[in-house]
């Protein structure tokens, strides 16, 4: 489109400068030409014309000279000494019969004029002469010459000049307007093509510019759109961390309550039938009994913290998330027999409440999952800080399992199986962090957790 | 902006040009160079025929009219004196002729019929009248009548009339306008010279233009009539018919007591180089001698030698 726009811009004038210029051009051309016809036809007629009345009068002035001088021969050859003295007067009668104005001139012999005793007043200037020989004896005794005006040719010629010139006008007006006119026809059109090329040039432009002031508004508009999902996923996320949080909290709160009120009471309790255990020693039903309602009670205090160490690990609240990892590894190390090898690096306590949750928790998934499917000897638990992320480590030497068997575990819904790993990697991506498990069948396993600090 | 048709215009410059150029040549060449006569000399005053120093000669020329008597003159003249041979007379050159070739002296003596004109006088020539002749009208041998009235004769010169009074044709023999005659007739008969002009200007006649011609003419055209000279028939004897006008017999005794009005004076012109020639002199002598004056008498002209001059 920027490449177009160029060369558009630019002749925008000049079309119609080149329109001017067409017509212009032509008429440049027909001007020279149509003036040559106007010349040459206003002035071939009456210019052949005029010669050939030059030719005639050239002719007339001959046969007339040829004549005039029979007629002198005649008379001088009775009077061969003074033909000269008598010449005059003959030819001032031959004149006299003459219908025409005719000049006649007599050069003797030796160049000498002849007073021919004619008025010589009205001598016209431009006269066509014819000369012919006079002889005596069949001497040459002079010339006679004979000079016809031409004055009635010109005129002649000058008024064909009039019908014939104005002929000349009127075809080199034709042939100079006609093509013009037919010109400027084919102009006024060529005009109106360029006119609506210039309109439609005009129309894609604009559209041009609408596309793309469109496209430009849907994708700012997706960008919007963009940012807005962003942020509302930013939303979801904190509240669902605050969510796990509350949770979390209450799941405590319920633990705390458990162990300080129940477990308080069932201790006292059992305190209480220790008492009458030892109070009734001889009657050996109550005896019994009370040892079977210890038995009980005891169950139900293990039952309880149990249930108050699933509910909330409340080893957290108290000594952090290093000391609660290390625990549960020697705990699990000394409840399996298992080998349990951990390093927890974690020096200050800079995590949030869900984070430390959350890993203690999938620590705790990652273990209880070797030991009720890896059958290893060995477990290495790793903990530590790396560019201001956590990470986990829970490798054993069992059997492992395969990807494609991970991959359905990590990805089924809750109902069908278990749902341990499933767990794990929702509580990954709740708090924005990942869940990776390397493992092939007899190689044994290691789960990777990546965790941001808060 | 785009070029200019240079070439196109150049092309059509060309083009104009050889059309002109093409048409100035056919004119140039229909109208011939344009150069007419081209006299070494102009206005002619050098005489054709030279003057032959002191040699004795005597040329007489000019009117016809003059010459038959001249011609008499000159015999009686030469017949006293045969050592002056050389004198000669000249064909008709007519009055005009006579008065240009006296004064460049091709002639000794120029012979007219008229007076001088205005235009002649500067010539500085002197003039002798020496005859006085009837103008007749004369007529073929062959016609009957014998007499005209002025008004028959206007009749026949402006072509109202055709035949003579037998039923033959008549057919007029007319001289050039300016003839000597026809001046002698218009002098005292305007009618018969407005007729005699207009017939001129319709060319309605034969034009003769020498008193030979005109006597030719006469003889050989049947029921033939014009002017002639009454001395020219007497002097030669000619067979023509004179007609009588209104009665009266054209002679010398009917011009001298003035009942024949129509008449003219012959005279010889010469320059005053020429009149000291001693040829001239003498011939003019003889004229006025009583030889030459008898001479005029016998030809049928009244001498007016001695009355003029
Ligand atoms: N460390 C391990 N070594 C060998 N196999 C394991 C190990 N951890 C998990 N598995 C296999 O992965 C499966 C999925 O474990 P997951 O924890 O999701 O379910 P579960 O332990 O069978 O049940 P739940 O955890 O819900 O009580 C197990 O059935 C087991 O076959
Ligand atoms: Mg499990």
């Amino acid at each position: 489109m920027t490449v177009s726009a160029e060369p558009t811009t630019n002749p925008t004038t000049n079309p119609t400068a080149k329109e001017v210029e067409l017509r212009a051009y032509l008429a440049a051309r027909m001007l020279p030409l149509s003036l040559l016809l106007a010349i040459l036809v206003g002035c071939a007629a009456p210019l052949a014309d005029y010669v050939l009345t030059l030719h005639s009068l050239r002719a007339q002035a001959q046969t007339r000279a040829e004549q005039l001088a029979a007629v002198i021969e005649r008379e001088a050859s009775e009077r061969p000494v003074l033909w000269h003295y008598d010449t005059p007067k003959l030819l001032m009668h031959v004149h006299a019969n003459l219908s025409q104005q005719v000049e006649v001139r007599i050069v003797d012999r030796n160049g000498r004029a002849l007073e021919l005793g004619r008025s010589s007043s009205q001598l016209p200037d431009r006269l066509l002469w014819a000369s012919a020989p006079i002889k005596i004896d069949g001497k040459p005794a002079g010339f006679l010459w004979v000079g016809l005006q031409a004055d009635q040719a010109l005129r002649e010629a000058l008024l064909l000049l009039l019908p014939f010139g104005l002929l000349g006008l009127g075809l080199a007006l034709l042939v100079y307007f006609l093509p013009l006119r037919a010109m400027s026809r084919a102009e006024s059109q060529i005009r109106g093509l360029i006119a609506r090329l210039h309109q439609s040039q005009r129309a894609l432009e604009s559209f041009n510019q609408t596309l793309e002031q469109q496209v430009e508004q849907r994708s700012s508009e997706l960008q919007a759109a963009n940012n807005e999902l962003r942020q509302k996923e930013e939303h979801i996320r904190t509240l669902s961390s605050r969510a796990s949080a509350l949770q979390e909290a209450e799941r405590r709160g319920i633990a705390r309550d458990l162990h300080d009120s129940a477990g308080q009471a069932l201790t006292a309790i059992r305190i209480n039938l220790q008492l009458i255990e030892q109070m009734a020693g001889q009657q050996a039903f109550v005896e019994a009994t009370a040892s079977k309602t210890m038995a009980m009670t005891d169950a139900t205090v293990e039952e309880i913290r149990r249930a108050v160490a699933s509910l909330s690990p409340a080893i957290l609240d108290d000594f952090g998330l290093a000391v609660a990892v290390r625990r549960l590894c020697d705990d699990f190390g000394e409840r399996t027999g298992l080998e349990v090898a951990h390093s927890v690096e974690l020096s200050e306590e800079g995590c949030s409440p869900a984070i430390e949750t959350a890993v203690y928790r999938m620590a705790q998934e990652a273990l209880t999952n070797i030991k009720r499917h890896a059958a290893a000897e060995t477990v290495e638990v790793r903990l530590w800080p790396e560019q201001g992320r956590l990470k986990l480590e829970v490798r054993d030497d069992g059997k492992g399992v395969s990807p494609d068997e991970v991959a359905r575990a990590t990805s089924r819904p809750p109902e069908q199986g278990g749902r341990g790993l499933h767990g794990m990697r929702e509580r990954c991506e709740l708090l924005g962090g990942t869940l990776r498990i390397d493992s092939e069948p007899g190689c044994g396993t290691s789960v990777h957790i990546e965790l941001p600090m808060v | 902006m785009r070029r200019k048709p240079v070439f196109l215009w150049a092309a059509v410059v060309v083009v104009v040009g050889a059309f002109f150029g093409a048409a100035t040549f056919a004119i140039v060449n229909a109208a011939g160079d344009g150069v007419g006569p081209d006299p070494t000399i102009r206005g002619n005053t050098g005489a054709f025929v030279e003057p032959r120093g002191n040699e004795e000669r005597l040329f007489l020329a000019g009117s016809g009219s003059n010459l038959p008597l001249t011609r008499a003159l000159v015999d009686a003249f030469v017949a006293g004196h045969p050592e002056r041979a050389k004198v000669v007379v000249f064909e008709s050159i007519g009055s005009s002729g006579g008065v240009r070739a006296a004064r460049d002296q091709a002639v000794e003596i120029g012979l007219i019929s008229r007076s001088l004109r205005e235009r002649e006088q500067p010539y500085g020539l002197q003039v002798v009248p020496y005859a006085r002749v009837a103008v007749v009208v004369a007529a073929n041998p062959s016609v009957s009548d014998t007499n005209l009235t002025r008004d028959e004769l206007v009749e026949i010169y402006s072509g109202r009339r055709t035949t003579w009074s037998d039923g033959a044709a008549i057919s007029v023999l007319q001289r050039e306008q300016g003839d000597s005659s026809h001046a002698a007739f218009a002098r005292v008969f305007p009618a018969f010279a407005r007729a005699d002009a207009e017939a001129y200007a319709a060319g309605r006649f034969r034009v003769v233009y020498h008193d030979r011609a005109m006597q030719n003419a006469l003889f050989v055209t049947e029921g033939g009539v014009g002017l002639f000279d009454f001395g020219a028939v007497q002097t030669q004897g000619l067979a023509l018919r004179l007609m009588d006008i209104d009665g009266v017999r054209p002679s010398v005794v009917s011009i001298e007591d003035g009942s024949y009005p129509f008449y003219k004076d012959l005279s010889f012109v010469y320059t005053s180089e020429s009149g000291k020639r001693p040829l001239v002199q003498a011939f003019l002598a003889f004229v006025a001698s009583d030889g030459g004056q008898q001479v005029i008498r016998d030809g049928g002209y009244m001498p007016l030698v001695g009355g003029g001059q």
